[in-house]
């Protein structure tokens, strides 16, 4: 049952914050693997058993009714549930044989407490609980990025999106007056600003998933330590926001502008996700782009699928996870170099383990081109096309880089990695076994799924790309931060004009020079008066004696009228 | 006749008081001796005023009651506190406390004629022993060369008040036969009178007017103020005022009630006068006996407004209002006898700077009576405007109302620069220590207005009741 | 016998009774005040377990005849609601008194100002009948001017000025007011009979008018915000800074109170120009928030926008119905937006001394005080309404209820909420900016061990309240 699963993931996660010395992290991080491990097994038992259950406990209350908190598991849940379950583990895992972190139990605890949060917005029946565990990933990320710089622009943009959400699902309340997600089609037939929730909802989504326009927060996580890097891509912000687009879509598609939109954009994404990588030397950067090329491509087949989460799309998201992993490892045995150009300087010591992430990678893309082809009936082919061109073409760039690396002479001797051999062939050995999971039951005979794996691998050879490497040495183009520059240049810097302009405008000009002086003019006529009627005190006295008798008089009229 | 002449006794202690001062003059060196007697006297015509106080010396030419005593006690503590607190001031500047004892006698012998009077000769009377008195204050004991076009003015308007006081007195004892205050009443009542009658009352209003110093006939209190010794200030802000206020509130509900509509527009029209010119003139400049005397000006403006409406109700405010504010002024008046630089008492807001952190008590007290003075909660002075305000609203004067809440920020403003000055500037000016006389009069000042806020069914009512006879 | 809310109510007056008594120049009068805010607290929460959560109403009520010639019975009681923003304002008064710098301590004037404000706000609270409110209302006035000018480091005279007279006005319009609701009701009425006299609709528009103006006059409202914004500005002094920004509440609370029954036939017509001034104002506010460099103006604006915001879900929903339930997810709103805005006024300010003492530019400061920089973003993330809270729900309740007045009004305020969200977030990282720490080696003065754990506790009581607003009554 999820709601136990959670409950014990929770638990672990509240085990492995506690600060352990460093002579006992890794020992600790081996037994929350294997706590994990235990209640992953469990998961899997009863999502096997299947079967549905319903935990839900009140909350609070609210004008719309009681807030409640639901765990609802169901076939549908344990299918979503499982490729983030296993990626979080297999991070936990990596965490535990590498040393990426000072502390590999707290992030590890981080990590699980992430977890608890995507299956809270999984299972989540009720407005307040999605947008809870939303905001608590974004929150997390925060300990999952530990830059200060990265997730400045990460979350800026993220908590755009929330708010986003935030105002779709208060628009849906107000007008269907109930929190339960179950009843948002009400909203049609309550109607209104349809159009308006599906593009600010889009918005959001696009925003979480790093789409053309909306990349900023994503790329600027490039800083960040690689594995960090791709825990956010994987678990934090895309993750989120295919959840809501999940739980959501069913009211949103209802909109004109949906299905433009979204295919618009996720073709720009895969475009420009094309371009970027090709012409970044930054190996992060690249990456970014790669996984937000898949994210775009993932988001429309699952649109054309009608959001109906199948084995498929586990498999093709685990097999994207595996490939990421194993083009972590070339970084790892590149010692950790994030440009490419001086990857090719400096070339890698261990050859057999450069074959085998060469392998792993070729094996990813048959699974992926399998899945793919797998899913190709029932969709839009172009999309699959375009992706898996650019796709093929842009990771072989950056791999033929790295054939020459394989092939060419070792310079010097690189220095022996800090870690044990054994561990190393453990990490191999997990993404093997992996991989051989996911191979199971793909289409092996339709020609489309080899055509990419071969593609790619004669593309590693011969690329007619070759010519972008030029651009990498254009520090120009590298280090410039267009993203960040239109930003500031349509964003921000127009708020701060507008504001600035108001607070002359309204407390400066009307308030200090209008209001405020108008008075004190008013005060210092009046006093003025004051001062001379009482400076020339005969005058003073007699026109007061005037005025007086002037008002006696007025006094005595106005009384015979009365009477 | 014995018996009246027991009754008459407050007063013939303070005629012999007078007598005394009249027939000897005591030398510089005999300030302690000159403040006995008067405060003997005082005391004397006080006890026997608050003994006799239902017993009327002539039946025919005053009435005394618990309005008298009222308005006696409001007096006699005023006299009282301002003979305590000068009595340090004239011992250091070494002046003559001759006249200063005597004008004060003679004052309150005015004051009591004034609050009793219920003939129109007497009240003339009343009014010319006031104006003598005043003016030994201002010729004899305060006088400056820089004063003299003022106490010119003064002497001038009080001649002239004397003539046409005369002239209405005549008029209305051809027509009524007598000046008696049932009499005119009934003559207003019962007859149609012309413009000629109207003028004789407003006469007598307006030499009341003119010795409350409201607007627009207090040219000359208000420039005097600025400029008198301290003494003498603190004589006009606490001695005359309760008097006159009893005898133009027994006049107005006595002889001029039948007549109101005749007079609603003029009050309205000096009360605003009053209210405004107070308000601008305490914001005018920066001396601090003058925003005081302004203040006076504002706050009796605002008692001439409740005055237009002649009814038990309005009454009621206008005694509820004055207590507050003399007791607001008492404090006032006590913190300024306080606080002295070198044997000189502060005058210009300047000199106020930074006294919260040197005399802290002293300053505290001030700016609680200044504040009071605004109405605001939780000060006694908050009874003042909330009766004011009741009022008003209750007669419907809403544009009255909101004239008047303009008016009290301008007053506000004024009253926020002394504050400012004590508060929240510095000096290092050493000021003289204060004398214990001063900590007495400010621990009663506030156990005074902690009283009248917290428990003000004990004085309210009581007003209440008084003015329930007055009617 | 006496009544408990009166023992309560009087908490704070004995303590100030024994600051005046205190010595001058010395820390006594601070502890005494540190003592009263504390006992207050626990008194408050002995009442919390008095009062009937369902009820309806005031509870714990007492009342006694002031003055009998004009009808004035003095009521009070508490609600749930009432007693919660109580809780709230002593809380933040704690807050500003730990956060008070050590010079600043020996002010006892500042001492004795701040207990008899806590006094008037306990009284303010607890009044349930028209003069009883109008009193303790008025009354914050003289001793929150005192405050600021003593401690408020308000250069400009005018500032000052402008201060008291713009709530001076208030004053008397609610004066003017409800006197004329006297003459009706022919003397002291109870608050929640206030909106159902029946009055002539030229009358009622005065006193509508009257009223509104007074409550606007204490919330910043264009252009009635300059007091606040222009004081706001200047004060450095953390509990000064706290006290001030306490005075929109009032204002609020007044709304709250008066317009619970009912909205009044005669001012339904010019609820819409509120509504636009209160737009209007908030959008103005955030950017001029946004142009702005210091982060205590970023707060400012917060601070603003939110009272805004709790003010026109009064007001709107007054107009139709404001249920209950709403109320108290607006009074949980605003007790975490209370606590919250007093721990980020007081942790600011400490910076910003602290970088004015070094000499550090205000960008990446965070980064010199660990300890502080993490207490800060908590703060921080629960302000701009991140579920670390039980604002962040109520805050969707609230949104949620004005969408469903007018949509304008919701998108309105949610971009007002989203803009000074990301202003704050952005400066928080810009504190947290690492460059210039990299380059400098300074030792600075960071939380020490007793301060960080009452600001843990802080956090850990509005934590809690993500899970239930009320977890602290048994």
């Amino acid at each position: 049952m999820i709601a136990y699963t959670t409950a014990l993931l929770f638990l672990i996660g509240i085990f492995a914050s506690f600060r352990v010395s460093v002579r006992f992290d890794r020992l600790a991080s081996f037994m929350v693997c294997l706590l994990v491990g235990a209640t992953f097994w469990g998961f899997e038992q009863a999502a096997l058993e299947g079967g549905e259950e319903i935990l839900s406990f009140m909350w609070n209350s609210s004008p719309s009714g009681d807030i409640k908190i639901d765990i609802i598991s169901n076939a549908y849940n344990y299918g979503l549930i499982l490729p983030f379950f296993v990626i979080t583990i297999v991070f936990i895992i990596n965490n535990t044989i590498f040393r990426y972190e000072e502390s590999r139990n707290n992030h590890n605890a981080v990590l699980l407490f992430n977890l608890v949060a995507l299956i809270m917005m999984i299972t989540s029946n009720n407005f307040v609980q999605l947008l809870s565990a939303l905001f608590m990933v974004d929150i997390l990320a925060l300990f999952i990025v530990k830059d200060v710089e990265a997730y400045r622009r990460y979350i800026l943009i993220n908590i755009v999106a929330d708010m986003l959400i935030f105002m779709v699902l208060t628009l849906i309340n107000c007008r269907v007056d109930t929190l339960d997600i179950g009843e948002i089609l009400l909203y049609k037939k309550e109607g209104g600003y349809l159009d308006f929730i599906a593009v600010s909802g889009l918005l959001s989504v696009f925003i979480k998933l790093g789409y053309w326009g909306f990349q900023v927060g994503l790329y600027g996580l490039r800083r960040v330590r690689l594995h960090r890097l791709q825990e956010v891509l994987f678990l934090s912000s895309p993750a989120a926001a295919i959840i809501i687009l999940m739980k959501f879509h069913i009211l949103w598609r209802s909109s004109f502008y949906y299905v433009p939109l979204l295919c618009v954009m996720s073709i720009l994404t895969i475009i420009w996700g094309f371009v970027a990588s090709v012409i970044y030397n930054d190996y992060k950067s690249k990456i970014i782009y790669w996984q937000l090329m898949f994210w775009a491509l993932f988001v429309v087949l699952l649109n054309f699928y009608g959001f109906v989460w199948s084995e498929n799309f586990t498999r093709l998201l685990l097999a994207m996870f595996v490939l990421q992993l194993a083009l972590y490892g070339l970084y790892f045995y590149m010692r950790r170099r994030s440009q490419v150009i001086k990857m090719m300087l400096h070339p890698i010591s261990n050859k057999g383990a450069a074959y085998t992430i060469g392998t792993i990678v070729t094996a990813m893309f048959v699974t992926i081109s399998g899945t793919l082809t797998l899913l190709y009936n029932n969709t839009n082919r172009y999309y699959i096309w375009l992706f898996g061109i650019l796709f093929t073409f842009t990771l072989s760039t950056t791999c033929r880089q790295l054939h020459f690396l394989f092939k060419k002479k070792m310079k010097y001797e690189v220095e022996a990695q800090s870690q044990s051999q054994s561990y190393k062939t453990l990490f191999f050995a997990i993404l093997i076994v992996i991989s051989y999971v996911l191979s199971l039951g793909l289409p092996y005979l339709k020609p489309t799924t080899w055509g990419f794996a071969l593609a790619f691998v004669v593309l590693c050879f011969k690329n007619p790309l070759a010519f972008t490497y030029k651009l990498y040495k254009k520090q120009n183009l590298q280090n410039n931060d267009w993203g960040g520059h239109l930003y500031r240049l349509f964003a921000l810097r127009p708020l701060v004009f507008a504001g600035r302009c108001l607070f002359v405008v309204f407390d400066r000009i009307v308030i200090e020079k209008g209001i405020i002086s108008l008075s004190v003019s008013c005060g210092r006529c009046a006093l003025r008066i004051f001062r001379k009627l009482h400076n020339s005190r005969i005058i003073g006295s007699i026109l007061v004696i005037i005025l007086l008798i002037a008002l006696l008089y007025a006094s005595f009229v106005q009384g015979e009228r009365h009477v | 006749m014995l018996e009246q002449i027991i009754y008459a006794m407050p007063l013939l202690v303070l005629f012999v008081g007078i007598g005394y001062f009249s027939l000897f003059e005591f030398r510089d060196n005999e300030v302690l001796f000159t403040f006995k007697i008067t405060r003997l006297t005082l005391v004397m015509s006080f006890v026997f005023a608050v003994i006799f106080y239902n017993k009327p010396m002539i039946a025919g030419l005053v009435r005394a009651n618990n309005y008298s005593l009222l308005f006696q006690v409001l007096l006699y503590g005023g006299t009282m506190t301002l003979l305590f607190m000068s009595r340090k001031w004239f011992a250091v500047m070494k002046e003559s406390t001759h006249m200063f004892c005597y004008a004060l006698l003679l004052s309150v012998f005015a004051g009591n004629l004034l609050i009793t009077s219920r003939n129109l000769a007497l009240t003339f009377g009343g009014f010319i022993l006031l104006m003598l008195s005043n003016l030994l204050f201002l010729r004899k004991i305060a006088y400056k060369k820089e004063n003299a076009i003022n106490v010119k003015i003064y002497s001038i308007s009080a001649a002239l008040s004397v003539l046409f006081l005369i002239a209405a007195i005549v008029f209305l004892f051809e027509k009524v036969g007598s000046l008696d205050y049932v009499w005119l009443k009934l003559y207003f009542e019962e007859n149609s009178f012309g413009i000629v009658s109207f003028c004789a009352v407003s006469v007598f209003i307006l030499t009341f007017m003119f010795l409350l110093a409201i607007a627009p006939l207090h040219f000359w209190f208000t420039e005097i103020s600025g400029r008198v010794t301290l003494p003498v200030f603190g004589y006009f802000m606490l001695v005359p005022l309760s008097a006159i206020w009893a005898g133009l509130i027994r006049f107005n509900l006595e002889v001029a009630a039948p007549i109101s509509q005749f007079l609603r527009l003029f009050y309205i029209g000096v009360g605003l006068a009053s209210v405004t010119l107070g308000a601008i003139g305490a914001c005018s400049g920066k001396n601090m006996r003058k925003i005081l005397a302004y203040s006076a000006v504002f706050h009796q403006g605002i008692m001439l407004l409740l005055m237009q409406y002649f009814t038990l109700h309005a009454t009621d405010a206008v005694f509820e209002y004055l207590m507050v504010y003399l007791l607001a002024v008492w404090g006032a008046c006590i913190c300024l006898f306080g606080l002295k630089i070198r044997g000189e008492y502060l005058f210009t807001l300047d000199e106020f700077a930074g006294v919260a952190f040197r005399r802290p008590y002293i300053a505290a007290v001030l700016t609680i009576a200044l504040f009071s003075m605004l109405g605001l909660p939780p000060l006694a002075g908050f009874w003042g405007i909330f009766r004011v305000t009741e009022v008003l609203m209750y007669h419907g004067n809403f544009y009255q109302m909101l004239y008047l809440i303009v008016m009290l920020m301008c007053m506000g403003f004024a009253f926020l620069r002394v504050v400012q000055n004590i508060y929240f500037e510095n000096s290092h000016e050493v000021l003289d220590k204060s004398d214990k006389g001063t900590y007495v009069g400010l621990t009663a000042f506030i156990v005074m207005m902690v009283f009248m806020m917290c428990f003000p069914h004990y004085w309210i009512e009581n007003l209440n009741f008084i003015a329930e006879g007055m009617h | 016998m006496f009544n408990l809310l009166f023992v309560f109510m009087m908490v704070p007056l004995i303590g100030c009774m024994f600051a005046i008594m205190a010595k001058r120049n010395d820390s006594n009068a601070y502890f005494v005040s540190l003592f009263t805010t504390f006992s207050a607290i626990i008194a408050s929460l002995l009442l919390f377990s008095r009062i009937n959560y369902i009820g309806d109403g005031m509870q714990l009520k007492y009342s006694f005849l002031w003055l009998e010639s004009m009808n004035i019975i003095l009521t009070f009681g508490m609600d749930i609601f009432s007693l919660l923003m109580l809780l709230g304002i002593y809380i933040s008064f704690a807050i500003g008194l730990v956060g008070l710098p050590e010079a600043d301590r020996k002010n006892k004037t500042l001492q004795v100002m701040i207990l008899l404000l806590l006094w008037l706000f306990t009284g303010f609270f607890a009044a349930d009948d028209l003069v009883s409110f109008y009193i303790f209302f008025a009354g914050m006035l003289i001793p929150l001017y005192m405050a600021i000018g003593l401690d408020g480091n308000i250069r400009k005279k005018s500032t000052l000025y402008l201060f008291f007279l713009y709530n001076f006005a208030g004053i008397l319009l609610l004066l003017f007011a409800i006197m004329i609701a006297f003459r009706f009701y022919h003397g002291n009425m109870l608050l929640r009979e206030f909106s159902l006299i029946k009055m002539p609709m030229k009358v009622g528009l005065f006193v509508w008018g009257g009223v509104c103006l007074s409550f606007i006059s204490r919330i910043p409202i264009w252009p009635f915000h300059y007091w606040i914004s222009s004081i706001s500005s200047g004060i450095k002094n953390p509990l000064v800074y706290i006290v001030t920004n306490l005075m929109p509440l009032t204002g609020l609370y007044g709304f709250i109170r008066f317009w619970q029954s009912a909205i009044a036939d005669s001012m339904r017509a010019y609820v819409p120009i509120m509504v636009a001034f209160c737009l209007l104002t908030m959008l103005f506010i955030v950017l001029t928030g946004i142009a702005r460099k210091q982060f205590l103006y970023k707060l400012f604006s917060y601070m603003t926008v939110y009272y805004l915001m709790f003010l026109l879900a009064v007001v709107l929903l007054s107009s139709i119905f404001l249920t209950d339930t709403l109320l108290m997810n607006i009074g949980y709103a605003l007790f975490i937006f209370l606590i919250v805005n007093s721990s980020l006024v007081v942790l600011d300010l400490r910076l910003e001394r602290e970088s004015a003492i070094h000499k550090i530019e205000y960008k990446g400061v965070l980064a010199y005080m660990p300890k502080l920089a993490a207490v800060f973003a908590y703060f921080v993330l629960i302000a701009i309404g991140l579920p670390i809270s039980s604002m962040f729900w109520n805050n969707f309740i609230i949104i949620s209820a004005l969408f469903n007045f007018s949509f304008f009004i919701g998108l309105v305020v949610m971009v007002a909420i989203l803009m000074i969200s990301i202003a704050l977030l952005y400066e928080l990282y810009l504190m947290r900016d690492l460059q210039t720490y990299a380059t400098n080696n300074i030792e600075f003065s960071d939380l020490t061990r007793s301060e960080q754990a009452f600001f843990i506790s802080i956090i850990l009581i509005l934590f809690l309240s993500f899970f239930n607003p009320l977890w602290f009554v048994f």
